[in-house]
């Protein structure tokens, strides 16, 4: 008994750090509809900012509080500096653009960090007047935590008095259950999100000064908790500070009980109670429905068109050069290749789905790493060889788009990219914790490609026929009834019903059809390297393969492949040349999104568009 | 306007990737031997790998002050893996392919380490794998080309079981970030001990996902079991929160603690005078080793950065002390030559004489054993003494059976 | 047979019953009008029929088929046209293919991979696009079109599966006043050349009264009044709680 209560106290602080971090995020996407990736990062900065200030201004107790307020306002300054330079830009921008560019952001702050703090850990002293332990039934419960609840608790009622009191409180809510109304009111919305998102970023850098006391700042801290504060804000329901509440709560207790009975779950748990959430109630526990009409935030795409001239000349230029170019480019420049074709089929795939069916996914990791896993599994459990194997891997990569599909092609807007983003963690902690199965993180070795395949060139052949016939494959169903079908559910899904489409079946088949092509270009991935890990899997993948597609543009066929070529040079090369490639990543996708948000092909259309 | 600025910059950008294009890095005047190196050097991993790489940057200093091996400079071809695998093995392809480089050195996470060394197989290229734990790259996944430095997980592991067993507890519970080293540090710590000491009971294990330890709930989940010991593998930021909790919830009073590489400036150091009092770790003791070897490393390092080494730094300099001594024994740079020599490679080091195994691979450099103490408000090891690898390895026959091939 | 015979539908959101036990019948060819004032359950009663809601109580048989409950891809199988009050159509395809891939859709083939759409259903896409005037703009993208041409799109599409029941919501809402007889003598020659029946809601008086062979007046959730235009005009009862304010809500709409 005296073990639940202290249990269940300890998790209440677990809770109130979750809550502080989760409620600005939640406040920001209220009323800007933004899914700020950074707002970890913000935490981060908190945190770094708050063990600068105390190692500046002494540990006192009086310092320790101080140090709080000023990275709050610090980080708030930061935030309005973020919002006002390019977050504005991108309001009207689909969601998928939004939340890359502060993935960007992310990358940025990162290497920023780095570079002003250095790498190493570093731990704070425990804070003055609250370092000791309290006796509560025989078990001893650090000061500190019972400080942060009583802050959490503090947060929630300032939160609430701001919200029903003052007049700024009344418009974030206004923002939050009506867009519209507010730029009815005759309201400055550039002031109100301004305001809001300087609101959210003050809480986060207050959220990271809190945790000084009791854990090290790291350049960890920032993606490690972006993930959890999600999965808080989508079960609370986005835009809701007590659903932030209730659902830190409800996540910290089950983590705190639930270890004692399944140590090994905890990374799986807190994904799977986001899964099942939004499967019941798709607005997480105290969230409105979105009503927003499907259009509004895209600019309409032009109809389909069959290659023309100078499209004719790309396509038909880069299959020369790609055969050419053992010749041509030497021997690495071939291993290059073979990645390149690689990741343009799985660009080609998660592009299908963005493009060709307005389905955004912020998890396509999950089946290329599927289709990789399937074909490194089939080598190591069945000894089965390459060709077997990769048949085995767009069955994989199909299988997984089959069983997460059926519950992602249910949500739309922002609420489907985190459902596919929490079933690829749940497959990437399935892969790095199921060590008897997958081999954890060491990973399946020995994925070697058969004989006559061995040498790079051969293999490069073999690699660039099937990913080619793979897009190509892509293509020509963007051009079939099947794929005119799911560009109309995609342009009006209530016209796609009303003429006799069942929208929902439909776009499982295409993410089916998505999670297969993923799976090829995994099970190629998998014999190009010749191992398989988690982290093909990871959010990092579904981040780079939406890069591609960013950046070669969304609107064009030929975007993904652009791409996914530029992008793998610049990564191949800018790593040689500079060890700030993260800095310069992060503001190449911020970039991207403000200045080019048509991508590559979007800039060569508008170029040949202008008269001469 | 906008377009234009747009336009300016892309042809900007292209500039910069065009002008960086490989140059040919032929015409070398002596020709140096090229040793192809990736590791982790952005990101969170950073901290550990920065010091591993002015160790291997003071050896390669110091060897052509001497005029190099076999009449040829060292020349080192650095590349950042970014913590991926996968880009591990692009730039390995880039290193042999268009670098050409002559052998393969680096890595500290195990999952790049193996990466690395399934494509050193595959395309018959020396590995000397620097700082991976994994007792797999030696062992079940071990190949001819692939030589590992640094003591393994395994060793490292036994090295405290032998401490554990002399100690009276006999209720042990363990706490490891769930992942496969933590996995395989807790299996290995296990066997070891209970080989020892038959009568020992494990009553607890937590397995917090790796950085993400809620050490709160953890403390005392372990506490609720009431052991006489603690097995600790967590390191890291999970170890500074589980150290603060711990202190602060009274779970190391009267307990014993034993912990794997809390011993290292890398994970001491961050945690000031929080440093826990009385665990038994494996580590680096740089300040108080007592041995001129060791002392002129110290001195040349300390001059060099202005920082005091990690441990990372000794293992960056050995890996390049051994690919100097190889080199010499192996006479050419040809790689059945070097992986040859390679096997039954005696060297001497800061840490004394190691010898790379032609059974494993593995090399005997060992590890230091002690408990921490807080000297002037920081973490050091005291009562340690050196435990040479040597002895922590299973016999031959047992890792026979390990690795395959035999 | 009634082409469409609401029963005793009733719904309610949270504490509101917006629709209360409506009972009606649309003859084969007939149309009829839906009206009443804001917040009448015009709206529910029209999503209940077309399946975008399932009633509490009550049923819906279209042709004899019970519909009730059914997916609006569902009640489409029962030959049912629809357009909507906010015009739905597919912006990113031209007039043509917006047809063509209802027809497909009617055919059975919306799931086929092997052959291009391109060509496909080509020739009747033109006949349904040329029988509500728009054949100069067939190959235009949908999201270049005017309002009033979106509004005969939609009633293109709604017809690809020879629809015996059009449902329109709201079929002029936004047109220009000019445009509204127009289009409803379109929709009345559809009715005539095809023998399909309508039901619509409306808010223009005159296109109710012009256009509709039978009114039917919801007021709080209930049918107050249902007949001929003419009798609906001489109802006190539609007079005392819906004409009179009639004239602010339409200046709200």
């Amino acid at each position: 008994m005296s073990f639940i209560v202290a249990q269940a106290i300890t998790g209440l602080a677990s809770a109130a750090s979750l809550f502080l971090i989760a409620v600005g995020l939640s406040i920001v996407f209220g009323v800007t509809r933004v899914v700020n990736f950074a707002h970890g990062s913000l935490y981060m900065l908190g945190a770094y900012i708050a063990f600068t200030l105390v190692s500046v201004m002494g540990g006192s107790f009086a310092g320790y509080l101080a140090a709080f307020v000023l990275s709050a306002l610090a980080v708030g300054a930061i935030g309005a500096l973020m919002e006002t330079t390019f977050l504005r830009r991108i309001y009207r921008a689909p969601e998928l653009f939004q939340l890359l560019a502060t993935f960007g952001v992310v990358l940025i702050i990162q290497d920023l960090t780095r570079i002003v703090w250095g790498a190493d850990d570093l731990f704070a002293p425990r804070m003055p007047g609250l370092d000791g332990a309290i006796n509560v039934l025989g078990h001893q419960l650090p000061e500190y935590d019972l400080f942060l609840i009583a802050v959490a608790f503090l947060v929630l009622g300032g939160l609430w008095l701001l919200f029903r009191r003052t007049r700024f409180g009344v418009l974030v809510r206004a923002a939050t259950e009506d867009r519209e109304m507010v730029s009815a009111l005759g309201i400055d919305q550039r002031w109100l999100f301004t305001a809001a998102f300087v609101l959210g970023a003050a809480l986060a850098g207050l959220g990271g000064a809190l945790q000084i006391p009791r854990q090290a700042a790291s350049l960890s801290m920032d993606l490690s908790i972006i993930v959890d504060a999600f999965v808080v804000v989508v079960v609370g329901g986005m835009g809701s500070i007590m659903g932030a509440f209730v659902a830190a709560v409800l996540i910290s207790m089950l983590l705190a009980f639930g270890l004692v009975i399944f140590p090994e779950i905890t990374l799986v748990l807190i994904f799977l109670v986001m899964a099942v959430t939004l499967v019941l109630k798709p607005s997480g526990l105290f969230g409105r429905p979105e009503f927003t009409t499907e259009e509004d935030r895209r600019s309409p795409d032009l109809p389909l068109r069959a290659s023309d001239g100078l499209l004719r000349i790309f396509w038909w230029g880069l299959l020369l050069v790609a055969l050419a170019a053992p010749v041509l480019l030497g021997e690495f420049a071939v291993i290059v290749l073979t990645e390149i074709a690689i990741l343009a089929l799985f660009a080609a795939s998660l592009h299908f789905l963005l493009w060709g069916g307005g389905l955004i996914t912020f998890g396509h990791a999950a089946y290329f790493g599927l289709g990789a896993y399937g074909a490194g599994l089939a080598v190591f459990h069945l000894s089965l060889g390459m060709e077997p194997a990769l048949l085995l891997a767009p069955l994989a990569g199909a299988a997984g788009a089959v069983l997460f599909g059926w519950f992602c092609v249910r949500l739309s807007g922002i609420y489907m990219a985190m459902l596919t983003l929490a079933f690829a963690q749940i497959t990437w902690s399935a892969a790095f914790q199921w060590i008897g199965f997958t081999g954890g993180d060491n990973g399946i070795l020995g994925v070697w490609p058969s004989a006559w395949a061995s040498s790079p060139v051969a293999f490069y052949y073999l690699t660039l026929a099937v990913c080619a016939a793979g897009i190509w494959g892509l293509r020509h169903v963007v051009f079939s009834p099947f794929g005119y079908t799911l560009r109309a559910t995609r342009d009006s899904a209530v016209r796609s019903a009303a003429i006799g489409i069942d929208v929902t079946h439909h776009r499982w088949l295409a993410f089916t059809l998505a999670g297969a092509a993923a799976g090829i270009a995994g099970g190629f991935f998998a014999f190009a390297k010749g191992s398989v890990f988690p982290d093909v899997l990871f959010v990092s993948t579904s981040v780079d393969g939406l890069v591609m597609v960013l950046l070669g543009g969304v609107q064009s066929l030929a975007g993904p492949v652009l791409g996914a070529i530029v992008f793998t040079e610049i990564e191949t090369e800018l790593n040689r040349l500079t060890e700030l490639w993260q800095l310069l990543l992060g503001v190449l996708i911020v970039a991207l999104v403000v200045f080019l948000p048509n991508g590559l092909a979007g800039l060569v259309r508008a170029v040949r568009r202008r008269p001469a | 306007m906008l377009r234009m600025s747009v336009r300016t910059y892309l042809i900007a950008v292209m500039a910069v990737l065009l002008s960086s294009l490989p140059q040919s890095t032929a015409g070398a005047q002596q020709d140096p031997i090229r040793i192809g190196e990736i590791n982790s050097y952005t990101g969170p991993l950073a901290a550990f790998t920065v010091p591993y790489r002015s160790g291997w940057e003071l050896a390669v200093e110091q060897i052509n002050a001497g005029g190099g091996v076999l009449g040829r400079s060292l020349e080192v071809i650095s590349r950042d893996d970014g913590g991926k695998p996968a880009d591990a093995v692009k730039f390995a392809e880039e290193l042999i392919r268009r670098e050409k480089v002559d052998l393969i050195a680096g890595t500290f996470l195990s999952n790049i380490g193996l990466a690395v060394a399934d494509f050193a197989e595959r395309n018959k290229v020396l590995f000397v794998a620097a700082e991976p734990l994994s007792d797999a790259i030696v062992w079940a996944k071990g190949n001819d080309y692939t030589f590992r430095l640094r003591p393994s997980t395994y060793m490292q592991a036994a090295m405290l079981a032998e401490e554990a067993a002399k100690l009276p507890a006999k209720r042990w519970a363990t706490v490891a970030p769930n992942y496969e080293y933590g996995q395989s540090a807790v299996k290995a710590f296990k066997d070891v001990l209970k080989g020892l000491r038959p009568d020992i009971e494990f009553v607890e294990e937590q397995w917090p996902a790796l950085f993400k330890l809620d050490a709160g709930v953890t403390v005392q989940a372990i506490a609720l079991a009431k052991p006489d010991a603690i097995f600790n593998v967590t390191f890291s930021i999970d170890l500074a929160k589980f150290v603060r909790e711990g202190q602060l919830r009274g779970l190391f009073a009267d307990r014993e603690v034993v912990s794997l590489l809390t011993g290292e400036p890398e994970y001491l150091d961050p945690l000031k005078d929080e440093a826990p009092e009385g665990w038994i770790v494996t580590g680096y003791p740089w300040q108080s080793i007592e041995d001129p070897a060791h002392n002129a490393f110290l001195e040349a390092y300390q001059k060099r950065f202005n920082d005091y080494p990690r441990a990372g730094s000794i293992v960056g300099y050995n890996t390049i002390l051994t690919i100097a001594a190889m080199l010499r024994k192996a006479g050419k740079v040809d790689t059945d030559a070097m992986v040859a020599a390679m096997k039954n490679l005696d060297l001497d080091t800061p840490f004394g004489p190691i010898t790379y195994r032609s059974l494993d691979h593995q090399s005997t450099m060992g590890a230091y054993v002690g408990r921490t103490a807080k000297v002037d408000g920081r973490g050091v090891m005291v009562d340690f003494r050196y435990a040479n690898g040597a002895n922590y390895l299973p016999d031959d026959a047992t890792v026979r059976k390990l690795r395959p091939g035999w | 047979m009634s082409v469409l015979s609401v029963q005793g539908v009733a719904k309610a959101f949270g504490g509101v019953q917006a629709v209360d036990g409506v009972s009606f019948d649309v003859g084969a060819g007939e149309r009829v009008a839906l009206i009443g004032p804001n917040g009448a359950g015009k709206t529910t009663l029209f999503n209940v029929i077309n399946g975008q809601l399932r009633p509490d109580r009550g049923s819906v048989r279209i042709s004899g088929a019970d519909t009730t409950g059914q997916a609006p891809h569902r009640v489409w199988r029962n030959s049912v046209g629809r357009t909507f009050q906010i015009t739905a159509t597919f912006v990113s395809m031209t007039v043509s293919e917006n047809v063509q891939v209802a027809l497909a859709s009617h055919a059975g083939s919306a799931r086929h991979l092997g052959r291009r759409l391109g060509q496909a259903f080509r020739s009747e896409a033109a006949e349904l696009i040329e029988l509500v005037g728009l054949t100069d703009q067939s190959e235009r993208p949908a999201a270049e079109l005017p309002y009033g041409d979106l509004k005969r799109l939609e009633l293109a599409a709604a017809m690809t599966n020879a629809p015996a029941l059009l449902l329109m919501d709201e079929p002029t809402a936004g047109m220009a006043a000019s445009e509204r007889g127009a289009m409803m003598d379109l929709v009345d020659s559809m009715v005539t050349t095809r023998g399909v029946a309508v039901l619509f809601t409306e808010h223009d008086m005159d296109v109710v009264f012009g256009h509709a062979d039978r009114v039917i007046v919801l007021d709080r959730g209930g049918v107050i009044a249902a007949g001929t235009p003419d009798d609906i005009r001489a109802d006190s009862r539609v007079q005392a709680v819906y004409l009179g304010t009639f004239d602010a809500e339409a200046g709200a709409a």
